[in-house]
C-alpha cells in the first residue's frame, strides 16, 4: 500500500515555512539529474547496490566474529555455532544466517577512523573524513564527499525512479542530528537520497512530507487529483518559496504516481509467505521493499535498521547503540530480527536470480568494545568490526581477514572505508576513469579478496 | 566468581511434545515482551513495540479481548510489568532521559510512586518481580559491578546484590513461597538456568546445554519452572522440575516461542509467539 496522509506542523494547520523547508530537505534528487558530464555510464556487474545499514554499531563479537576462547571479560554469554563456511563461526543469535553463509562472505577486519556515530557513519558512507572538521567541529554536509549512493546515482543519470533511495523514518543519525555524509555532500542537496519510510505493515510514505489531505492510494494514482491538491496547497504557502517547492514536488509526485513506482511500492503484490518470511517489522518490510526497488531498477538502495542509533532514548527507535543491556537486547530483539530478515533477503535475492546483478552489503559504522564494560555491556569500537557482502561477483562462502584473539584489532590487513567505497563503486560500474572524472575516492583500491 | 554449588545438572533430553494447538489472544502482530497475568486471571499486562519510538505497557482484558494502555500519559519507554497478587503494587521499568532505565514501584493504596535509579548514567534495572510477602522487589541491575540479581524494598531503597558473579545474571523469577529465585546466568560460559535461595546463597544450575536458556517462570504450585530453550537456533518453551529433575519440551515450532508466563490456575501457559512473521500472545494448555 502507498499512503500519503495529512501534514500538520505544531503551530499551524496549513503548510508552514518550517514544514516546507523540512520537506524540501527530505526530498530527492538524485533522480532526474544528468550523468552526461561524466564518463559514459556503465552498470558494472552490479545493476543495483543494496546496503543494509545497521546504525549504532552492532557488536562484532556477539554476531559474526565470536571469540569463544577469549577470557570471560571479552567473550560474552552467547555460544558460537558453525556456519556453512569452513573456519567461520557465528554466535547462536544468527542461526539462519549461519545456514546461508555459502551465499555471502564476511569481512572481519573493517576499520574506521572515528569512534563517534555521526562522523564514523559519514566516513563509512563516503569513504573519507571531512575536510571541514565534520560533525566533531561544526562542519557541514559540504565538508564531505558524496555518499557512495549519490555517486552511483549520478553516474547512472536520470531515470523514472530515483537513483538513490534511503529507507527510514527520516534522515539517519543520532539524537544530535543526521549523519552529514548521508547524501550529496559537497555536490549539494540535489544529490541527496530520496527518502521513503516503510512501516511494519508495509505502508510506504515520505518521511516528514505528509501534506496531501485525504489522498488514498487510488486517488494518488490519479495525477490530476495530485496536481489539483498541489494547486490548493500553493495558495497556502509563500509564493516566493513555492517555485522551488513546486518543482521539487512536481517531480516527486510525478515519480510517485508513475506505474513503475506504484508497482514497486506496493508490497501487497507479494505473497503472504514472502512477506512473512521477512517478518512484519519496519526493518523486515523495508528490506522487502528494498528488494522490490532493486527489481524496479533503482541503482542504489540503503535500507536503514532505524532512523536513530540509540536504543531507548525517548525519541529513538531501537538502534544498535547498546551501551547498556547489550546482551539482553541482542537476545530479545536485535539478534532474532536481523537473523530472520537478512536471511530472508539473501534467500529471496538468490532465488530470484537477483544476486547475479545486485551487490548486497550489510554493515554499521563500527563495532563494539570487545572488553565488556563495567555495566556488563559494550561501548563503541571502531578499530575492528565486520561487514557482509554478497552478489555481483563477490565470491561467496569466504571469511576475509582475521581479527586478533580478543577481536580488538585486525590481525591481517585492515579494510578501510575507502576500500569499501571503491569496491562498491567499481562493481556498480563507476570505474577508475569515472571516479577520476567525478573526483571521488582518489587512489582507492578494491577489496581484491572478495572477488 | 561464585561457583554453582550442589549443582543438579540435567542434560536436556526433552520428552515428547505435550502441548496442543494454542489459543491466540491478540492479532495485531506487534512485537511484545514480558507478559504476565493479573492474579485473578482477568487480564494480561505486557510491553509492546506499538509505536516507532515507544515501548508501552498494555493491558489486555480477557473478557472483551481489548487492549488499552496502562499509563496513557506516559512519555517514556515502559518495560517488564509485574503486579502484586493483591493488586496493590505495580512495578515496571521506565527509560529516563539518558540510556538509564529506572525501576518504578507504584503503591496504588497510598497513591505513591517510588523510583529506584541505579548508579551510573547508563545503568539499568530490568525484569522486576515482587516477593510474595510484598516486602521487596527482585530485579536485574546492570551497573558498575556487572549485571547481577538484586533487590530493593518497596520504597526503592536498601539495595542488596544477590549475585556477585562474572558473566551476566538476569530474568529473576520468584518461587510462590518466596524461598528461592530462578534466574539465568552465564557465569560458567553460556546462559543456563539456575536457582538460588532468596538471599542469594545455594546457587544450583539446572541445565547444561550448548545454547542458551532464558526467562524462567515459576509455576503457581511451585513444582515446575517454564523457560525458553534455544535448540538448533529455535526458541521453544520447556518445563523442568524445580529441583532440576524431569524436563520436557512444551512447544516446537520453526518460529519463536518466548516469554512464558503462567496463568494463575497453573493449567495454562502464556507465550509471546511468532507465527507467519507476526508476534502475538498465545495461551497453551499444560498437562
Amino acid at each position: 500500500m502507498f499512503d500519503i496522509g495529512s501534514f500538520r506542523t505544531r503551530d499551524c494547520q496549513g503548510m508552514s515555512r518550517r514544514a516546507f523547508l523540512r520537506a524540501g530537505a527530505a526530498l530527492p534528487f538524485a533522480f532526474g539529474l544528468s550523468g552526461g558530464d561524466i564518463a559514459r555510464a556503465t552498470e558494472g556487474r552490479a545493476k543495483s547496490v543494496l546496503l543494509v545499514w545497521l546504525g549504532g554499531g552492532p557488536s562484532h563479537l556477539d554476531l559474526c566474529d565470536p571469540k569463544p576462547d577469549a577470557p570471560a571479560q571479552y567473550r560474552g554469554p552467547f555460544s558460537s555455532i558453525q556456519t556453512r563456511t569452513a573456519g567461520m563461526r557465528f554466535t547462536e543469535l544468527l542461526p539462519e544466517m549461519a545456514s546461508l553463509s555459502d551465499r555471502f562472505s564476511v569481512i572481519r577486519t573493517n576499520i574506521n577512523y572515528n569512534g563517534g556515530h555521526r562522523p564514523a557513519g559519514s566516513i563509512q558512507l563516503t569513504g573519507s573524513v571531512a575536510s571541514d572538521g565534520g560533525e566533531d567541529r561544526g562542519g557541514s554536509e559540504l565538508g564531505y564527499p558524496p555518499n557512495f549512493g549519490s555517486i552511483v546515482a549520478r553516474h547512472r543519470g536520470g531515470a523514472e525512479l530515483p537513483g538513490f533511495i534511503s529507507l527510514a523514518r527520516g534522515p539517519v543519525g543520532d539524537g544530535v542530528g543526521p549523519i552529514l555524509g548521508y547524501g550529496g555532500g559537497k555536490w549539494g542537496k540535489g544529490h541527496d537520497p530520496f527518502m521513503l519510510s516503510c512501516n511494519e505493515s508495509g505502508a510506504v510514505s515520505i518521511p516528514g512530507t505528509k501534506l496531501l489531505d485525504g489522498l488514498s492510494p487510488m486517488r494518488l494514482s490519479d495525477r490530476r487529483t495530485v496536481l489539483a491538491e498541489l494547486d490548493r496547497i500553493r495558495r497556502n504557502v509563500e509564493t516566493s518559496k513555492f517555485d522551488q517547492w513546486d518543482g521539487t514536488y512536481q517531480r516527486a509526485y510525478a515519480m510517485l504516481t508513475s506505474p513503475t513506482a506504484t508497482k514497486a511500492f506496493d508490497l501487497s503484490r507479494e505473497s503472504q509467505q514472502t512477506r512473512a518470511s521477512y517478518g512484519y517489522t519496519s526493518f523486515g518490510q523495508s528490506c522487502l521493499l528494498g528488494r522490490r526497488l532493486v527489481e524496479a531498477g533503482v541503482p542504489y538502495v540503503q535500507v536503514n535498521w532505524s532512523q536513530y542509533v540509540e536504543v531507548f532514548y525517548p525519541f529513538s527507535d531501537y538502534g544498535w547503540d547498546t551501551h547498556a543491556d547489550n546482551f539482553e537486547l541482542l537476545a530479545d530483539w536485535h539478534g532474532p530480527l536481523l537473523d530472520r530478515t537478512f536471511a530472508a533477503l539473501v534467500r529471496d535475492l538468490d532465488q530470484r536470480g537477483l544476486l547475479e546483478t545486485t551487490l548486497l552489503i550489510c554493515m554499521g559504522e563500527f563495532g563494539r568494545t570487545p572488553r565488556i564494560n563495567s555495566i556488563a555491556s559494550r561501548d563503541h569500537w571502531h578499530p575492528c568490526y565486520f561487514s557482509i557482502w554478497a552478489g555481483a561477483g563477490v565470491q561467496p562462502g569466504r571469511v576475509i581477514g582475521r581479527s586478533d584473539p580478543q577481536g580488538e584489532h585486525p590481525a591481517t590487513d585492515p579494510v578501510t572505508p575507502e576500500m569499501v567505497g571503491t569496491t562498491i563503486l567499481e562493481l556498480a560500474g563507476v570505474n577508475t576513469q569515472a571516479r577520476a572524472e567525478l573526483q571521488v575516492l582518489p587512489g582507492g583500491h578494491v577489496i581484491d579478496a572478495l572477488l | 566468581m561464585r561457583c554453582c554449588k550442589l549443582a543438579v545438572i540435567v542434560l536436556i533430553l526433552a520428552s515428547p511434545l505435550i502441548a496442543g494447538e494454542p489459543q491466540q489472544l491478540t492479532r495485531d502482530g506487534q512485537r511484545k515482551l514480558a507478559p504476565s497475568f493479573l492474579a485473578d486471571g482477568s487480564a494480561i499486562i505486557y510491553s509492546a513495540y506499538n509505536n516507532p519510538n515507544r515501548v508501552t505497557l498494555l493491558r489486555l482484558n480477557l473478557e472483551d479481548n481489548k487492549s488499552e494502555p496502562v499509563y496513557p500519559d506516559g512519555t517514556a519507554h515502559q518495560f517488564d510489568p509485574a503486579f502484586s497478587a493483591d493488586g496493590r503494587y505495580h512495578v515496571y521499568c521506565r527509560s529516563m532521559g539518558s540510556p538509564q532505565i529506572a525501576l518504578v514501584i507504584k503503591d496504588t493504596k497510598e497513591n505513591k510512586e517510588a523510583v529506584f535509579k541505579p548508579d551510573g548514567a547508563r545503568s539499568t534495572a530490568r525484569g522486576p518481580k515482587i516477593v510474595p510477602d510484598l516486602s521487596r522487589v527482585v530485579f536485574t541491575i546492570s551497573a558498575p559491578g556487572g549485571q547481577q540479581i538484586a533487590s530493593v524494598n518497596m520504597q526503592g531503597g536498601d539495595l542488596k546484590k544477590l549475585t556477585e558473579s562474572v558473566g551476566i545474571n538476569c530474568w529473576p523469577a520468584i518461587s510462590p513461597n518466596g524461598r528461592r529465585i530462578a534466574f539465568c546466568s552465564s557465569r560458567d560460559g553460556n546462559l543456563e538456568l539456575c536457582t538460588m535461595q532468596a538471599d542469594g546463597s545455594d546457587v544450583r544450575r539446572l541445565t547444561d546445554t550448548p545454547q542458551r536458556e532464558m526467562r524462567p517462570a515459576w509455576s503457581p504450585d511451585g513444582r515446575r519452572i517454564a523457560y525458553v530453550g534455544v535448540r538448533d537456533g529455535n526458541h521453544d518453551i520447556f518445563l523442568i522440575d524445580a529441583d532440576g529433575g524431569q524436563s520436557m519440551q512444551l512447544t516446537q515450532h520453526a518460529e519463536i516461542d518466548d516469554w512464558p508466563a503462567w496463568h494463575p490456575d497453573g493449567k495454562q501457559l502464556l507465550t509471546v509467539s511468532q507465527r507467519r512473521g507476526r508476534f502475538d500472545l498465545y495461551l497453551w494448555d499444560v498437562p
